[in-house]
């Protein structure tokens, strides 16, 4: 087996005396696939990633991070290398933006990392050009945009600087319909390049569309580990937990078949499947 | 209703307008989405009609009230606003406090505060986090506050700037639910901002902005099923209308007429039944 990417082992954090959103926490993220990290509001997605970008220090337990491992006593200057592996786009774009121009503000992470200005700026507006904003935004302020537009600026920000695990905290949420389709087609151009994604996402299309493993956390627990068509398979546990399941499923169910196996997940699997019931006449193949 | 007329608007440092002569009315007590790729102009409509842009004079009124200086404040007395980002929202050091300035500002007697607030929380789910500082939230816990102070404040007129955006499938639903019988009750207005289709459905009208213009304002049923305008706009179907384009392209011929759920299981049904 391959090593993994991240292993947390009995992880615990607490927002000061007795505020633990994480519990001991024990799972693995492994290197090269996309990981979903699913769960209702303030179930601690977003506090579990910030522990693995080293933001915030474990109250317990430990964090490895590419072999190196992060516990309550790692002082921070002994995270700057990981810094360099691992890029995170958080939750809130606003909160990644502070440069006085777009194009400013995406060549700051790659000059950090070493590179002259020269080649900073082909990364960043190869970037900014890969996630569709128009060049005659590189110049704004990135305070000045929409809503959507600062999105695709904090993405590109983290792209540019070429990270080996990539954090995306509900990347898709804010971008246009076309944005959102661009953006999971870049998802799985860069997988296939080798790099380990971790996603969190409320959408369950994208997870039965793209993940290859998912974890789900309730209240600051693990409460499940594995595939997308094992999650989706067992209705009670996605009640127990607040998830619903993708589109497809809930559709599914009203229809008078012999349900398919594998249980189709997306639209375009359950028309194929359709497809072949209507005009085999019987049998799910 | 809201009316807007010949506005013409170009923000600060930029030389390009972004509306020009743009000209739409929004009816009472209807429930209205505004559709449009990033960039296209919907958050900075939402934002004049409110009066937190200076808003060109003679352009907008919001039931009869011209937007601006001097019917700034009886205007914020009739709208809740929820933005797109909800840092952008909190002025309370706690997440009850929050709610309250709202009502202050409304000059909510203060004895019927304390209700008003705990309905308020309870309906967002968010009681538990009552004393809660706003930046110690969670992402859509934060959305879920936004809310809570928008609906206690009953308004005439409810704008929501993508404010589900960040909320589980589960509290997405209810939020969803809860405008629906808001608006089922009457008296309200409710302006939604929005790339989810399924929100789009629930509408009464789709107002599509295009590059700050109105390409469209139709009801969601015929936005919805126009692929020229889905596809030119960048719009999302409804999984319904997916499936079906999927059906299709796999040679099951789904008959035209067919656009909602209901109606696509019960023709598949009947296929499904006389091919058994
Ligand atoms: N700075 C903080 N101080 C205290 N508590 C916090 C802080 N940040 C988050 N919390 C709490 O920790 C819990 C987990 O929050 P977290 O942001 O990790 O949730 P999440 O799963 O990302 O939720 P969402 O889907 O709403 O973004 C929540 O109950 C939240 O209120
Ligand atoms: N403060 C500002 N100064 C200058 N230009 C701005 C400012 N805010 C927004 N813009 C520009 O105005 C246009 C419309 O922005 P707006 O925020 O209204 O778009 P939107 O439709 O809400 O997009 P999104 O879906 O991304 O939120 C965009 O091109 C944006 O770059
Ligand atoms: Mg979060
Ligand atoms: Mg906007």
């Amino acid at each position: 087996m391959v090593e993994p990417a991240v292993e947390y082992a009995g992880l615990g954090f607490a927002y000061g005396a007795d505020r633990w959103a994480l519990r001991e926490l024990s799972t693995t993220i492994p290197a090269g696939q996309l990981t979903a990290l699913i769960g209702h509001t303030g179930s601690g997605k977003s506090t579990l990633m910030e522990l693995t970008d080293g933001l915030l220090l474990p109250t317990s337990g430990t964090v490895t991070v590419f072999g190196q491992q992060i516990t309550a006593a790692t002082k921070k200057k002994e995270l700057a290398p990981l810094r360099k592996k691992v890029g995170f786009v958080f939750q809130f774009p606003e909160h990644q933006l502070f440069a006085d121009s777009v194009l400013a503000d995406v060549m700051f992470g790659p000059q950090n990392l070493g590179a002259n200005p020269t080649s900073a700026k082909e990364a960043a507006t190869a970037a900014l050009t890969r996630l569709g904003l128009p060049a005659a935004l590189f110049d704004r302020s990135p305070f000045e945009l929409s809503g959507g537009q600062q999105r695709r600026v904090a993405l590109a920000g983290v792209l540019a600087m070429n990270p080996q695990l990539l954090i995306l905290d509900e990347p898709t949420a804010g971008l246009d319909p076309t944005g959102q389709a661009e953006l999971l087609s870049l998802i799985t151009e860069l997988k296939a390049q080798g790099l380990t994604i971790i996603m969190i996402t409320h959408q369950m299309e994208q997870v039965a569309r793209l993940a290859d493993t998912v974890r789900v956390l309730d209240g600051g627990q693990l409460v499940f580990a594995g595939t997308p068509a094992d999650l989706f398979a067992q209705p009670d546990l996605l009640a127990a937990h607040h998830l619903t399941p993708p589109a497809a499923v809930t559709f599914a169910k009203q229809l008078d078949w012999a349900a398919a196996d594998p249980q189709p997940l997306t639209a375009a699997t359950l028309a194929a499947q359709l497809a072949k019931q209507l005009k085999g006449g019987t049998g799910n193949g | 209703m809201i009316s807007v007329e010949k506005l013409t608007f170009t923000y600060p440092h930029q030389e390009a307008a972004l509306f020009e002569d743009l000209s739409l009315t929004i009816p009472d007590h209807q429930w209205v989405a505004i559709v449009g790729r990033n960039g296209s102009g919907k958050s900075t409509l939402a934002r004049l009609i409110a009066g937190l842009l200076p808003t060109p004079a003679g352009t907008i009124t919001v039931n009869g009230l011209p937007v601006d200086e001097d019917h700034l404040a009886a205007l914020h007395q009739q709208l809740g606003f929820v933005f797109q980002n909800p840092d952008n929202q909190f002025v309370g050091a706690t997440v009850a406090d929050d709610v309250a300035f709202g009502l202050e500002n409304r000059r909510v007697a203060p004895q019927k505060m304390p209700t008003i607030i705990e309905r308020a929380l309870a309906q967002v789910r968010m009681t538990p986090f009552k004393a809660a500082r706003p930046e110690e939230l969670s992402g859509g816990q934060k959305q879920r506050v936004a809310l809570a102070g928008a609906l206690a404040l009953k308004p005439a007129v409810l704008i929501l700037d993508e404010a589900t955006s960040m909320l589980d499938p589960q509290g997405r639903g209810e939020v969803l639910s809860q405008l629906a019988s808001l608006r089922q009750q009457g008296e309200l207005t409710i302006i939604s901002i929005t790339h989810d289709p399924a929100e789009v459905a629930l509408a009464d009208q789709v107002i599509v902005l295009d590059q700050g213009q109105v390409r469209r304002q139709d009801s969601p049923e015929r936005v919805l099923t126009d692929v020229a305008l889905v596809e030119a706009v960048g719009l999302v179907q409804p999984f319904a209308l997916r499936l079906k384009a999927a059906l299709q392209a796999q040679g099951v011929a789904v008959p035209a007429t067919i656009t909602t759920e209901g109606e696509l299981v019960q023709w598949l049904n009947q296929q499904l039944n006389t091919r058994g």
